[in-house]
């Protein structure tokens, strides 16, 4: 995997796959079904990820000749604390269902979840530049700490009103980790 | 040169205190031609902008329009559309936004509010109780059947002009050019070696040159709705806050049971940023100060930046240092100084008595009322991410302590040795109802009327 495609543990990943000819309206509408419930969801490793349908060039009036894409493309991007090849497993497996229903709509669908896996790397299209904001921390680490932040508020709380010792005993039993 | 003429009044020079009452009418317009007969008959009537050089009249008298009331009266779409959208929406569909969710959400707003129905905004200020009763009788029989009152909101100046809570409110506006440059120390512009200077006045009244436009030659004068409504105008933020004061003096009991000795008074001054006089805390952080003078120069004239940057003496969550940043926000306040607001609240209810700490179950709050040339830019930017959110100043996601979102987790930590934390906030405020508000010119107004509106 290229170097730019990385930052500290953080990966980011593109793939761009042509859209079967007659599936584009079928593949937005599944897409725009999900609503707030995504299934990138389920894959725990995903700081941010989306599916966009490029429908054609955006054309310069101004242009001489107008371009036309062949045809509709998918993206799917994603930045997810690395690697990528366990990632990949994990979207192929974890997500078999939908990658039937969003993948299997482009051209050369993949079958299985070998293929999944290679049929997107085959079409990665590889980062001329990845800024993580803080490309050290897991999403779980950031999951954590906002806990961590909120079970400090609330002791914090009980704690302005407990003597030395009580306090000593509470903090220790709180256990932060 | 303003055209305080062409300008309502209260807004770039507030009626102050000078009227006990103010009552607020929402009507709602059922037919174009007999709401326009009807607006006709009060242009007259209107109080402008111009300096009462024979004393203050009796009574003055205002107007505003939704959007559905600009509608409602006939106004062409085209000239609609030429309307910020955030204006077109109105404040009921910008809930999510604002954080009116929960016993904020507009389905639970007041009747007539947030639905479309609020057509014109009546303003009345009066001198007496029987001013006030005979105007609005007046008003009340003028209107023609397809004209009907909506609802109604008395506001009353409360002993000492403070509000519900018991602070002392309203000293910090903008000072601008050529109107209120008396206001410009703490009021204006932060600059260089605690100088200021004061705003334009496109930043709060439509057709003027605003802080982008003014020097810079090649701009145009800043966006407005289409000619003959594009001048003289401005935008009204009106919301009907409920304040539960039981509530807010209980839980400040509680807290400062562990605060400092105890200090009630300085713990309710470190939420607000003031003491409940109104004596800034960066200025006094010890105590109020019993000489403090609201209107004495300079009363207002403070910073965050060099005085005060860890928010030892003013919070850094504190309510006046989230609404108005000064140059808390850093670069010398060049962050904050196009999100400033014109406030004109008012309170209305009955007092609780001092010193109950359970609810009597009275309605009582704040109309917040304020004017802005862009409710986006400037009344909306200050909730969303000043209020309701605590990410700018690096406070993650507390929210204001008064007006914060009950269902949020935020806190409000008092900067101190050792620092004290108050609790995810309670529904201390709740909103009750609220509309986004054109408010015409009096030219613009008279073409509204006349059906000449675009």
């Amino acid at each position: 995997m290229k170097r730019a495609n990385v930052s500290g543990q953080a990966c980011a990943l593109m793939a761009m796959t042509p859209i079967a000819p007659g599936e584009e309206p079928a593949l937005r509408g599944y897409l725009e079904g999900f609503r707030g419930q995504s299934p990138l969801a389920r894959l725990e490793r995903t700081h941010f990820a989306r599916w966009v349908i490029v429908p054609d060039y955006v054309n310069d009036p101004k242009q001489r000749h107008e371009e036309h894409l062949g045809g509709p493309y998918l993206i799917f991007t994603s930045n997810f604390d690395g690697p990528l090849d366990t990632y990949l497993d994990e979207l192929a497996a974890e997500l078999a269902d939908e990658a039937r229903e969003i993948w299997g709509r482009c051209v050369g669908a993949p079958q299985t979840a070998a293929d999944l896996k290679r049929y997107l790397m085959h079409n990665q299209i590889d980062t001329g530049f990845f800024y993580a904001a803080y490309p050290t921390a897991t999403v779980a680490k950031v999951r954590a700490a906002l806990g961590n932040r909120d079970r400090l508020i609330d002791f914090a709380l009980r704690a302005q009103s407990m003597p030395p010792q009580e306090l000593r005993a509470a903090f220790l039993a709180e256990g932060f980790a | 040169m303003i055209d305080l003429a062409d300008i309502q009044g209260d807004i770039v020079r507030a009626y102050g205190n000078a009227y006990a009452r103010t009552t607020y009418l929402f009507v709602k317009v059922r037919d174009a031609e007999q709401g326009r007969t009807w607006l006709s008959s009060l242009v007259d009537r209107v109080t402008n902008a111009e300096p009462w050089t024979e004393g203050k009249p009796e009574t003055a008298l205002n107007l505003a329009l939704t959007c559905a009331g600009l509608q409602a009266l006939g106004v062409p779409q085209q000239t609609l559309d030429s309307f910020p959208s955030e204006f077109r929406a109105g404040m009921a569909d910008r809930a999510t936004l604002l954080g009116d969710t929960g016993p904020s959400d507009p389905s639970t707003w007041d009747r007539g509010l947030g639905t479309g129905e609020a057509h014109v905004l009546i303003t009345v200020n009066a001198l007496t109780d029987e001013l006030l009763d005979s105007t609005l009788q007046q008003l009340e029989t003028e209107m023609p059947s397809a004209v009907t009152g909506l609802h109604t909101e008395h506001g009353k100046v409360l002993e000492g002009a403070r509000e519900h809570f018991g602070y002392a409110d309203g000293f910090a506006q903008p000072a601008i050019e050529g109107a209120t440059e008396d206001k410009t120390p703490g009021g204006g512009v932060p600059l260089a070696e605690g100088r200021w200077r004061p705003l334009a006045l496109g930043e709060f009244i439509l057709g003027y040159e605003d802080e982008e436009s003014r020097d810079d030659p090649d701009r145009g004068l800043p966006s407005a709705p289409d000619a003959p409504l594009g001048r003289s105008g401005t935008y009204l933020v009106w919301r009907k806050l409920h304040q539960d004061v039981a509530l807010f003096r209980k839980s400040l009991q509680e807290a400062a049971a562990f605060y400092e000795d105890g200090d009630e008074e300085k713990l309710a001054a470190k939420i607000v940023g003031r003491w409940r006089d109104g004596t800034p805390l960066v200025h006094s952080p010890d105590a109020a100060d019993t000489a403090f003078d609201a209107a004495a120069p300079g009363a207002n004239d403070f910073r965050y930046a060099d005085a005060d940057a860890d928010g030892y003496r003013c919070p850094l969550g504190a309510h006046i240092r989230r609404s108005n940043p000064r140059d808390a926000l850093g670069w010398e306040g060049r962050l904050s100084f196009r999100h400033r607001m014109i406030r004109r609240g008012m309170p209305y209810g009955p007092e609780l008595p001092a010193g109950v700490t359970d609810d009597d179950g009275q309605q009582r709050g704040l109309v917040f009322a304020c004017f802005v040339a862009s409710i986006s830019r400037q009344f909306e930017a200050v909730q969303v991410q000043w209020l309701n959110d605590g990410n700018i100043f690096h406070l993650g996601h507390d929210k204001d302590f008064l007006l914060g979102d009950p269902a949020g987790t935020g806190k409000m930590t008092v900067q101190g040795d050792p620092p004290f934390i108050l609790g995810p906030q309670r529904n201390i405020v709740t909103t009750r109802g609220g509309e986004y508000l054109f408010v015409p010119g009096i030219t613009a107004l008279a073409a509204i009327a006349d059906g000449v509106a675009g």
